[in-house]
């Protein structure tokens, strides 16, 4: 048990870091907004690639960030009858969940992404603007990257839960679920 | 089994409502329950074991792709930035000394706030997140009643998609082949009438019971209000808005990239207060990316589902519910407004728009109202209000108000959604005012384009 | 009889496996022409073909994003889509020449060199790379050159301009001192209207009216040298289209076939009417001096040059389309009056 709440730890710790990274694409954005706008006005070059890097960067801000918005409890929840049933139900509730929904949908878009990256890949794909820009894969790859680390979040979620249901009493202490399922309930 | 087969797409959502209220996070149960359904349609043999490569299509190119979507996490970075570098507080707090003689007087601040952020984003994600960001903590500090508060940010945030800059008009503008100048100055006079509503509402309900938001008791210290205390305050909102809607309108940026330039504001005023450390920065560019992947992740979720959903013909399934022949001109606004209103409940207004519109616009611009429009060429435009109006409210009536998943998202702990819940009924009774407004007189809406654009 | 049932598939007596598609499209049936052309699809393919070949149209976004339309047919997540092959430029650059070519031909003489100049095999073989069998189905008139809101008088007046211009248009304004820009579909009419661009490119005159460009630009240019005319296109999935028997294939060919003289007919009819509404409206209509489109032209043999270099695939159908168009210039030019 032990062995499989260090291994979860890893994992989040992955997922967090790559989120934490990840982020920082805001202030990128933002950059190339403010140089787009300033050039355009004042020094006129075309921009569709600046354009282009805008949403280049915003996908992979949010791709990224998947799965540490996880970890941190960020994706919406509806509470209003959750917060009535008791931790072990709702690590139980979790358990399904990353089993039933969530998993299951990451390997979908794992399988089904896989290929759609590897398409752009072979044919070399470019924006189809000829003044924008080259390598679609890359961003697109970003799609797979990002479910992979909600993937990855989910089975520390999981192996938390597991822990959280089946481990001793000092085991569960040492899960996420004791930490953010405490008296006051998820935020 | 033909039956089941064909009920598929309303088991879909009979399934989702109960496991939404499991607690899971909302955007994985959505994508979950899309993919399990496609995966029993695949094994009944009606569906082919490619189709669920489109949701990475629909990821990127309805989602990664969107330049418009930009402007989502700059408007959140801007929020947050001006929340925690005290500008807002400031400016929340002053406005409440100012108007603590009118009841609610915090509120009606809200919701001009709430107008003027309109004007600057055209996506309710973006405004309705900004909007609880600034104003929901300030206005719990000040014991306002958790429903009020949050009613009142939630429906003054959705205005952002009903007044101009607007995507939803300019998606409704494409598929009815008109002008969305027109569609952006008729839907001005509804934004300000449903305002007005908003405010006469808020007015009455804190005149009738002062709890619900408390007036400014005895002056605290530091709490006067000074000439001094007014500028400083509101000095560095008002440049920030001034650079916002002034490179929107002075023709320097697209409504997108004004929200870069705000995000970039929002720096700078902090920067200039001195609130600005390595760590403040940290602090809010993780807040902000958080708060950008809770709705994306929305996004992501929902876009599996509603694909799903219409794969196994669900539109096709509300369509043929939709019977509007023979019958008159009335009764056809009629059946379409309550249809609007009660798939506002499960969907949101792309899907909404994508079944209705494309099958309803050529009958809608023959529909004869007789002299009840000043002008009868302009029934389309207003048939576009007032299914923008109807559209505005979908994001507010629960279960799927993605307002109320969007303000959870970036409210502070210990607001639960069926504060939110509560807070919002009055203001969806509102909305529907409104619409019976525009509906009585058609010219609130149409007045506008009709003399200026002759 | 096995065997004869197998191999027989092109026997008209056999009973045609009902085929049911989905027909995804990059425009809103709602669009004027181009959206309109592949609507009527769903009810003459099934019509021509007595109900053995049926298409259900689906709004862009319903199933696949306008352009995603490419992969969701290539990879058999649906059957069909309705396009125009101009947006492809990022999956195969060869594929723009089969949409409109700047200074390319009428629709005649495109018609001509698909169908006898050896334009159609190729089509062919670039999309069968992709898993995709096209079929040009659908024709529409040139398109105007934009709306401006200052008058263009030389093309210094073209320097530093901030014009929404797609595909390879754009590169050749690109190459004069524009600057071309991205904005959102949705947002042209506004950035037009603020003077944050000075100018767009966006369709034929009877979609610009219904657009209302008109209200925020007044000055109209002609001709649309970018696009004198556009072909428009059924993509199949090869596996799906593989799996008709002739029969269905050669209803779906002629159900094409007409509805391209529909685009031709329809789209003449249209833009005269449109004419009149937009100088109604007091806009100024434009025709470019012919410096101005000597110097559209040269940058234009520049930018082809350019890519001829970069691409091979796009190097042999250029080649096929130029040598046929020197060869028809021979007739043209004898053939018609000209005024
Ligand atoms: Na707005
Ligand atoms: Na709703």
């Amino acid at each position: 048990m032990r062995a499989l709440l260090s291994f979860a730890r890893q994992l989040e710790r992955l997922s967090t870091l790559m989120g934490r990274i990840g982020a920082w694409a805001i202030v990128l954005l933002m950059l190339v907004i403010i140089t787009d706008v300033t050039l355009r006005r004042w020094f006129v070059i075309g921009s569709t690639k600046l354009q282009e890097l805008e949403w280049h960067l915003h996908g992979a801000l949010f791709l990224l960030c998947l799965g540490w918005a996880y970890s941190r409890n960020a994706h919406v929840r509806i509470e209003l009858v959750s917060e009535r049933l008791s931790a072990r139900t709702r690590a139980w509730i979790e358990l399904l969940g990353c089993t039933v929904f969530l998993l299951p949908y990451v390997a979908a878009i794992l399988i089904f992404g896989a290929d759609y990256v590897s398409y752009s890949l072979t044919y070399n794909e470019a924006s189809a603007s000829p003044t924008g820009l080259p390598d679609r894969w890359i961003i697109k790859a970003f799609i797979p990257l990002g479910f992979a680390l909600l993937g990855i979040t989910a089975i520390s979620r999981l192996l938390n839960a597991i822990v959280f249901l089946f481990g001793t009493d000092a085991e569960a202490q040492e899960t996420s679920f004791s930490r953010s399922h405490a008296a006051t309930g998820e935020s | 089994m033909e039956l089941i087969i064909d009920l598929l797409p309303f088991l879909m959502f009979l399934v989702l409502t109960p496991l939404l209220f499991t607690g899971y996070p909302v955007a994985f149960v959505l994508g979950g329950v899309g993919l399990l359904f496609w995966l029993l349609a695949v094994g009944l043999g009606i569906e082919n074991p490619n189709s669920f490569f489109l949701v990475v299509s629909r990821i990127f190119g309805g989602v990664v792709e969107k330049l418009v979507l930009v402007a989502i996490p700059m408007f959140i970075f801007m929020g947050t930035m001006l929340e925690r570098s005290g500008v807002a507080k400031d400016l929340l707090n002053t406005l409440q000394l100012m108007t603590r003689r009118i009841p609610g007087g915090l509120a009606l601040s809200v919701t001009v706030l709430g107008v003027i952020l309109a004007a600057t984003t055209g996506i309710i994600g973006a405004s309705v997140v900004m909007m609880t960001l600034l104003a929901l903590p300030v206005m719990l500090e000040r014991g306002y009643d958790k429903s009020l508060a949050t009613g009142t940010i939630a429906a003054s945030g959705t205005l952002g998609i009903l007044l101009p800059p607007s995507i939803m008009l300019v998606v409704m503008a494409d598929l009815l082949s008109t002008s969305a100048g027109g569609l952006f100055l008729a839907a001005i006079g509804p934004s300000l009438l449903l305002a007005l509503l908003y405010m006469g509402y808020i007015f009455t309900r804190t005149v009738m019971n002062p709890k619900l938001a408390p007036p400014l008791g005895e002056v605290q210290v530091g709490e006067t209000l000074t000439f001094m205390r007014v500028v400083k305050s509101f000095f560095p909102p008002v440049l920030l808005i001034v650079a916002v809607l002034g490179s929107i309108f002075g023709g320097i940026a697209t409504p997108t990239e004004a929200s870069g330039v705000g995000a970039f504001g929002a720096l700078l005023l902090a920067a200039f207060n001195g609130k600005l450390s390595f760590a403040t920065l940290r602090d809010v560019v993780e807040r902000s990316a958080l708060t950008t992947t809770m709705l994306f992740g929305l996004f992501i979720g929902a876009t599996a589902f509603s694909y799903v959903f219409a794969l196994l013909g669900g539109h096709h399934l509300i369509l043929e519910v939709m019977n509007t022949t023979g019958v008159s001109a009335w009764t056809v606004l009629a059946i379409l407004m309550l249809a609007v209103f009660l798939l506002g409940f499960f969907f949101d207004w792309i899907e909404i728009t994508l079944i209705i519109l494309p099958v309803f616009a050529p009958i809608i611009a023959k529909l004869d109202f007789g002299t009840h429009l000043a002008d009868p060429a302009m029934v389309t435009t207003w048939f576009a209000i007032l299914m923008a109006v109807n559209l505005q409210t979908s994001f507010l009536t629960p279960p799927f108000g993605f307002a109320l998943f969007y303000m959870k998202g970036a409210a502070p702990e210990g607001v639960r959604l069926q504060d939110i819940y509560k807070g919002i009924v009055p203001f969806v009774l509102l909305q529907l005012l409104g619409l019976l407004a525009l509906l009585f007189w058609p010219d609130l809406a149409l007045w506008l384009p009709r003399t200026s654009m002759g | 009889a096995q065997e004869k049932s197998e191999s027989g598939q092109s026997a008209p007596t056999d009973p045609a496996a009902k085929v049911e598609w989905r027909l995804t499209s990059t425009y809103p049936s709602t669009l004027i022409q181009i959206g309109t052309m592949g609507k009527r699809l769903e009810s003459e393919i099934s019509s021509i073909s007595g109900g053995s070949v049926n298409l259900t149209f689906y709004e862009p976004g319903v199933l696949a994003p306008p352009f995603e339309t490419f992969d969701a047919v290539s990879y058999g997540a649906v059957e069909a889509g309705w396009s125009t092959s101009g947006y492809w430029a990022g999956k195969d650059p060869a594929l723009q020449l089969f949409s409109s070519v700047p200074f390319g031909p009428s629709a005649p003489e495109y018609l001509a060199w698909y169908d006898y100049g050896g334009g159609k095999e190729l089509f062919e073989q670039v999309y069968h790379k992709h898993n995709i069998h096209g079929i040009i189905c659908g024709m529409s008139p040139p398109e105007a050159s934009g709306w401006f809101k200052k008058e263009i008088k030389s093309v210094d007046d073209l320097k530093g301009l901030k014009i929404r211009f797609f595909g390879l248009g754009g590169k050749v304004l690109e190459k004069l001192g524009a600057a071309p820009q991205l904005i959102a579909g949705g947002e042209i009419y506004q950035a037009l209207e603020l003077g944050t661009i000075d100018a767009t490119e966006y369709a034929m005159p009877a979609v610009d009216y219904r657009m209302g460009f008109y209200e925020v630009a007044k000055h109209y240019y002609f001709p649309g040298w970018h696009q004198q005319s556009t072909f428009y296109e059924l993509m199949i999935n090869l596996d799906a289209w593989n799996s008709l028997n002739e029969t269905q294939k050669v209803q779906i060919e002629a159900a094409c076939s007409a509805n391209v003289r529909y685009g031709i007919s329809e789209g003449e009819a249209l833009q005269a009417d449109a004419m009149i509404a937009l100088e109604e409206k007091g806009v100024q209509i434009h025709t470019w001096p012919p410096e101005m489109l000597a110097a559209y032209k040269g940058a234009w043999e520049e930018v082809a040059a350019e890519l001829t270099e970069k691409d091979p695939e796009f190097a042999r159908v250029w080649n096929s389309l130029q040598a046929f168009r020197a060869k028809y210039r021979g007739w043209a030019d004898r053939g018609y009056l000209k005024d």
